[in-house]
């Protein structure tokens, strides 16, 4: 297939400012040709080897013949394509394709990408002791190329498109036939493609485009670095997205169960990871209910605290001069703006900080009376039962709540604290993702499922 | 009409914290109690805390109320485990009983002769045998008799009789 309409000028226009663009005139064939390629998206020696060597030690033949020679005989490179347009030129172009142009006859792009890219690494975030350690990379090529290698299997499909009118951000959806729902793989294609976007360069743009930026702070899509719970994630039914330019994986539909399992439960005997999983549900409730059941019996029901515990809070703030509520709301800001400096500083000042500001600052701060010692143990153990959930974005939306609890618990006790958690239940019974609801793993008989690990003989995919 | 739903909601929050039946007290303010003692002696109610705050009144309602007003914060009597009643107090039990700062779960004895507070809360924490006030509150509603168990010594040695 030629085109006679792609021209020079035509090409160059579409780069033009642009430094990197390169336009080379060649002479292969007896025949004047111009190679374009962008400085930094190609690999030199690729081209020069797969391409130009081959390109120019043609025979002399006309333009007509020497088209169809470059695409299906002379040149080695393991892709080659015919370009339909100048727009497509562009486009092969900044994929890191080079470009030779045929004037008068048409355009071939041949495949020559750089192999400058980070390759995989061990996940940042989701650590295992036994588990595989290939995180995916910012390359959507690599990690199609990681999950192939964890789903050895020509079911799995990966069906390709560009989002973004500007970005033109590839994105893969991922699925394994005969598993997944070919409705739920199709929705998740369609909301891509009705997707009004300049590019989906952040996480939380794909996240919002893909969930439809509902208000909640829950999140609506799971996402992992991990390539081995993508797989496993598919071979359970689930839909899987891959984004290029993002090194993580998002896996849809989602639910609250799914965001209280790690890898490491299946790297580990059920037992224990049963075990691990219950104790993730106990520091959920503790991390949301702590601070409000603190504030609720202190203030309202002191008659549920033990006598001695009771004596014990009671003389710790003996002259510190703030209410509890003020206490506990105070210390939770803090401990919020701790983690949100952390995060912000270069991984060597960050660590310090917080060394600094969780122990030093916190101890000055009781030495010194600001706050009482009970009020600085229960948003430090609730803190850290935050820590223990897996899913991040998960235990970043019940910090929000943690404070909604103990507001409420502040002004009804014990009374507000459960009617705040109703709010809270009713919030997550109405979410729901991809027609999946956010607590369906706790409706019936399968809530023990969600609670415990099952034994892996008596698992398995969800077949259509 | 979504702006009017929001406004009416935030409209409700408000109504309901203002006029919350909800009334908290901050802890620094309060004094943990967990053993009462009442006598009747010199004419008055003398009701005693273990932490040996002391409150006078014509009656057991005043002698709390005393208490109450004289202590420097403010006590728990909802904490207090234990309530022991002197013989000399007994004229007065109904009204005692059904006093609303007594948690229904304090447990009540009654004693021949005056006790310490202070000193028998260490005893009883650990020989608990009262009988509750919410049992006592049915009890007196229903015209059911009941025995309360009598505690007799002083100086740190206790011991619980059956009651009468």
């Amino acid at each position: 297939m030629s085109n006679s309409q792609i021209t020079d000028a035509a090409i160059r226009a579409a780069f033009q400012g642009a430094d990197d663009f390169q336009a080379r005139p060649i002479r292969a064939g007896g025949q004047e040709l111009v190679l374009y390629s962008i400085d930094g998206l190609v690999s030199g020696g690729d081209l020069s080897q797969n391409v130009l060597r081959p390109l120019m030690a043609m025979e002399p033949q006309s333009m007509a013949e020497l088209y169809p020679a470059a695409l299906y005989t002379n040149i080695y490179n393991a892709v080659a394509l015919p370009c339909a347009d100048a727009d497509e030129c562009a486009d092969r172009l900044v994929h890191g394709f080079c470009v030779v142009l045929f004037p008068g006859v048409g355009a071939l792009a041949f495949e020559v990408r750089s192999a400058v890219k980070r390759g995989p690494a061990p996940p940042e975030t989701e650590n295992t002791v036994k588990g595989p350690k290939d995180a995916f990379t910012e390359t959507l090529r690599i990690n199609t190329a990681l999950l192939r290698r964890h789903l050895r299997t020509p079911a799995l499909r990966l069906h390709e498109q560009t989002v973004g009118s500007t970005g033109q951000t590839a994105v893969a959806v991922a699925s394994v036939a005969g598993v997944t729902d070919p409705e739920l793989v199709a929705r998740v294609r369609a909301r891509f493609a009705r997707m009004e976007a300049d590019a989906l360069i952040s996480p939380a743009a794909v996240e919002e485009y893909l969930t439809g930026s509902r208000p909640t702070a829950f999140p609506l899509a799971q996402y992992t670095e991990r390539t081995d719970k993508l797989a496993q994630g598919l071979l359970e039914g689930r839909v899987g997205v891959l984004v290029d330019g993002l090194p993580l994986a998002y896996l849809l539909p989602v639910c609250l169960g799914d965001f209280m399992q790690t890898p490491e439960d299946r790297a580990t005997d059920y037992v224990s990871a049963s075990f691990a999983r219950v104790l993730r549900y106990v520091a959920l409730l503790v991390s949301l209910f702590l601070p409000a059941l603190f504030i609720a019996m202190t203030g309202f029901d002191p008659e549920m605290i033990p006598v001695p515990l009771l004596l014990s809070i009671v003389e710790s703030k003996q002259t510190v001069p703030f209410p509890t509520v003020l206490e506990v709301l105070g210390m939770l800001t803090a401990f919020e703006i701790l983690q949100e400096a952390g995060l912000a500083l270069p991984r060597s000042i960050g660590q310090t900080l917080s060394i600094i500001g969780g122990l030093v600052v916190g101890t000055a701060a009781v030495e010194a009376r600001f706050v009482s010692p009970a009020a600085l143990i229960v948003v430090a153990t609730a803190g850290i039962c935050g820590y223990a959930l897996p899913g991040r974005e998960f235990s970043d939306a019940l910090r929000l709540w943690r404070f909604v609890l103990a507001v409420f618990a502040s002004a009804a006790g014990l009374f507000g604290m459960t009617a705040a958690f109703f709010l809270l239940l009713i919030r997550l019974a109405g979410l729901e993702s991809f027609g999946q609801n956010y607590l369906a793993p706790f409706a019936g008989v399968r809530g023990a499922d969600a609670l415990l690990r099952p034994r892996l003989r008596r698992m398995g995919g969800q077949k259509q | 009409m979504k702006r009017s739903k929001s406004a009416m909601a935030l409209a409700a929050l408000a109504a309901a914290l203002l006029f919350s039946p909800f009334h908290s007290e901050d802890a620094s303010e309060r004094i943990p109690v967990q053993t009462l003692c009442i006598r009747f002696a010199d004419g008055v109610y003398q009701v005693q805390t273990d932490g040996g705050l002391r409150g006078f009144g014509a009656d057991p309602a005043a002698a709390f109320a005393d208490l109450e007003r004289s202590a420097p914060g403010l006590p728990a009597f909802s904490t207090a485990r234990q309530l022991i009643v002197a013989d000399n107090a007994m004229d007065s039990f109904s009204e005692l009983v059904f006093l609303e700062c007594l948690h229904p779960g304090t447990e009540v004895y009654r004693s021949a002769a005056p006790v310490d507070a202070g000193d028998v809360t260490a005893f009883l924490n650990r020989h608990a045998a009262g009988v509750s006030v919410s049992r006592l509150r049915s009890a007196i509603l229903t015209g059911e008799a009941i025995k309360l168990p009598e505690i007799a010594g002083a100086g740190g040695r206790y011991r619980i009789c059956d009651g009468k």
